[in-house]
């Protein structure tokens, strides 16, 4: 199995405690469900941004927003079905393309979608795999479910990656120069045979991690020891609280202005 | 004592399609004692990986198939025995070892089986401090495991298996992918005997003489014991190339080229320069280095998967862009699974065509003949096929593309001196400028009219 998301760097985000970076990430995910406000959201999402730059840099963060980019695209092309109800703000005679209600239903879902997924990526590209193992393990989730999710966590960011991969060797079998060209249809209908190649490698990897763990002496349930720990102290204990107090002051700040 | 036994095997991996199962093997038998080293040889897709899998109680468990006759683990019926129980019994170094990996960091992979068999932190970490320093991994401990080169990543799973230390390890193919200084070490630590080793391989190489208690070969579809002595001298007896003259002869040159590229998970910078290096069509140059010396990023470069941070790369005298280097220059990675992921060998084999404008007929014929040439079924799952296999499909598929020039990177990595030569031979004939990437240097100079090396990060 392909896990590249971990990169290491000096930043604040880096060095707090994973397990007040989970807190974190939670709560803050489930308050943006709770404020609907556009303006609000704007904020969130601009926060995360923020938070992306200063912690990995601006070409990471701009990668990160790279991959959404295509799903972004596919809520915009479903627009008009949305736009039924509400004034309407673009349209061919009849036909509403865009109304004020479908823009604004967009513009949560999408910066809910980008917010979440960016929260998600930082935690991930600061954290280790085997920290955020332990960090599940303290909020006494059992060995099992916190491996599958650290797994998961990091398998999932490695789908896209394995895209990228068909695609540059895609690349490498375009005809000669002198033979022909790719058209841009054809680009587009080469899309389907990658997402099915990267559905099958989804599904191939489940049988070959599966082997890998118990070759490794992965039994389920039983006993192991932990190479890595997590050091407990005033300083964790600052971070964990100050995790959770964080978004909720944000939350409440925002609301009322 | 008796470790580990196989008497009367035989296996066939379920069928997915209409057909029935064909077998891997029948009727396979072999025996390895307490401190014993035995080496099985045999062509790709002979069934030497599925040996490895049995003998790990993975297969059938994780890859279903029909398994008849006795393989037993120290007199127990392996198809009884459960992989976790086995860890510090039996250790596989796989062939494909990128996939086995399942942690993020380099000392993490290390630890993982050790917590499995409970060991205390102070043993875990005496354990990985000796294993990154023999396999010379300590500078690299804090490196996430997808950022290593195919070196490097052997060399973290015989990490792995150095922390277990097992009474009996498996090595598949792992003697593949390490430099000259690593086969020499892998080749000492078995001949040590203090445990006991299986080595899978595809062909006899020197590294091998004199180090087996006996040697298995794979005959139509069985394994036969052998003796070193009758083994046939697989790399003196290649017969010699035919080098086709083009009559276009073109040139392939890389001029003052400098590549940096920083280490996401720890921030290290690898530095490569090329001062100067050239290639004409029809010829064949090898290319040689340490793990991790920047073979493969070179080979990037070349074929435009990278721009390099300053020089030019030129053909026909023509300065030339990543995008014209792509359709140029035909690269064979190191790990066919980072280029194979169409359903059926059919498939991968007509993407390339179905850009061209030529008739159904006339792709079906192209198809059918370079099947044949390769010795592979259309119909057959491409993903299912074995490494050596998948190996031989890529080659299959870079055949096709008609390419002026070619980097075939550890072509002779999981493929007999034989196979890798017609792949190469195929490949000349059309007068196509070839890139040997081997550690083998034997294998690589049997061709190369001269060689390159990669030193210090300068390749010269």
């Amino acid at each position: 199995m392909k896990t590249n998301t971990y990169i290491k760097g000096n930043s604040l985000y880096h060095k707090a405690d994973v397990r007040a970076k989970l807190l974190f990430t939670l709560l803050s995910c489930i308050l943006i469900f709770l404020d609907p406000t556009i303006s609000n959201l704007y904020c969130y999402t601009a926060f995360a941004v923020l938070l992306c730059v200063f912690s990995v840099g601006i070409k990471e963060t701009f990668n990160n927003i790279k991959l959404l980019l295509p799903i972004v695209g596919f809520m915009i092309l479903f627009l008009p079905l949305q736009s039924q109800k509400g004034e309407a703000l673009l349209a061919i005679k009849d036909f509403v393309l865009v109304s004020d209600h479908a823009l604004n239903n967009l513009l949560l879902v999408a910066n809910r979608f980008i917010f979440i997924s960016l929260i998600t990526a930082l935690l991930l590209q600061t954290s280790t795999n085997n920290d955020l193992l332990l960090g599940l393990r303290f909020f006494r989730l059992p060995y099992n479910a916190a491996l599958v999710i650290s797994l998961a966590l990091c398998f999932i960011p490695s789908i896209a990656s394995v895209f990228s991969e068909i695609r540059e060797s895609q690349s490498l079998r375009l005809p000669n120069p002198e033979e022909g060209e790719e058209s841009k249809k054809g680009r587009f209908k080469k899309l389907f045979p990658s997402l099915t190649a990267v559905l099958v490698y989804a599904i191939k990897s489940i049988p070959i991690t599966a082997s890998g763990l118990e070759l490794r002496g992965f039994r389920g349930k039983g006993a192991r020891t932990s190479y890595n720990k997590l050091n407990w102290g005033f300083s964790t204990f600052t971070q964990i609280v100050i995790s959770v107090i964080l978004p909720l002051i944000i939350f409440t700040v925002w609301r009322n202005v | 004592m008796k470790l580990l036994e196989f008497k009367d095997v035989d296996f066939s991996y379920e069928s997915y399609t209409d057909e029935k199962a064909r077998p891997v093997f029948s009727s396979v038998s072999f025996h390895v004692e307490t401190k014993e080293n035995i080496l099985i040889l045999g062509d790709p897709g002979v069934g030497k990986s599925t040996i490895a899998s049995i003998s790990c109680a993975l297969t059938p468990k994780f890859a279903s198939g029909t398994l008849t006759g006795l393989a037993s683990l120290k007199g127990t019926n392996i198809e009884k025995l459960e992989p976790y129980d086995l860890t510090s019994t039996i250790s596989l170094v796989p062939q494909n070892a990128a996939s086995f990996i399942i942690t993020t960091l380099v000392t993490d992979e290390i630890a993982y089986p050790l917590e499995s068999l409970c060991l205390k932190r102070e043993e875990i970490t005496k354990r990985i401090q000796y294993s990154l320093s023999f396999w010379g991994l300590e500078e690299l401990k804090e490196v996430n495991t997808f950022q290593l080169s195919g070196g490097e990543t052997r060399r973290l799973m015989l990490s792995v298996n150095e922390a277990i230390n097992p009474e009996l390890t498996i090595y598949d193919e792992s003697f593949d992918d390490l430099d000259i200084f690593y086969r020499g070490k892998l080749r000492d630590k078995i001949a040590k005997r203090e445990t006991s080793s299986v080595v899978l391989a595809s062909h006899f190489t020197k590294w091998y003489k004199g180090l087996f208690d006996r040697i298995y070969k794979f005959e139509k579809g069985t394994l036969v014991e052998t003796r070193e002595a009758d083994l046939p001298k697989e790399l003196e007896s290649l017969s010699p190339l035919i080098i086709k003259e083009s009559p276009n002869k073109s040139v392939f040159e890389a001029k003052e080229i400098k590549y940096s590229q920083k280490r996401k998970s720890t921030g290290s910078v690898f530095n490569l320069s090329v001062p100067s290096f050239s290639i004409e069509s029809g010829e064949i140059v090898a290319l040689v280095g340490l793990n991790g010396s920047g073979k493969s990023t070179f080979s990037r470069l070349a074929v435009g998967l990278e721009e390099p941070l300053s020089g030019q790369f030129y053909l026909e005298g023509k300065a030339i862009n990543g995008k014209i280097r792509k359709r140029n220059i035909g690269y064979f990675y190191q790990n066919p699974d980072f280029q194979i992921f169409l359903p059926t060998v059919k498939d991968e084999l007509s993407y390339g065509l179905s850009f061209l404008k030529l008739s159904e007929e006339k792709k079906e014929s192209l198809l059918e003949e370079t099947a044949k040439l390769f010795n592979l079924k259309l119909t057959d799952t491409a993903t299912l096929l074995s490494y050596g296999k998948r190996k031989t499909l890529q080659a299959a598929i870079y055949y096709l593309l008609n390419r002026k020039f070619y980097i075939l990177d550890e072509i002779d990595s999981a493929l007999s001196y034989t196979e890798a030569r017609n792949i190469i031979s195929l490949l000349s004939q059309k007068g196509a400028g070839i890139l040997l990437i081997s550690h083998d240097r034997e294998f690589a100079t049997t061709f190369a009219s001269k060689v390159y090396k990669i030193e210090n990060g300068v390749l010269r």
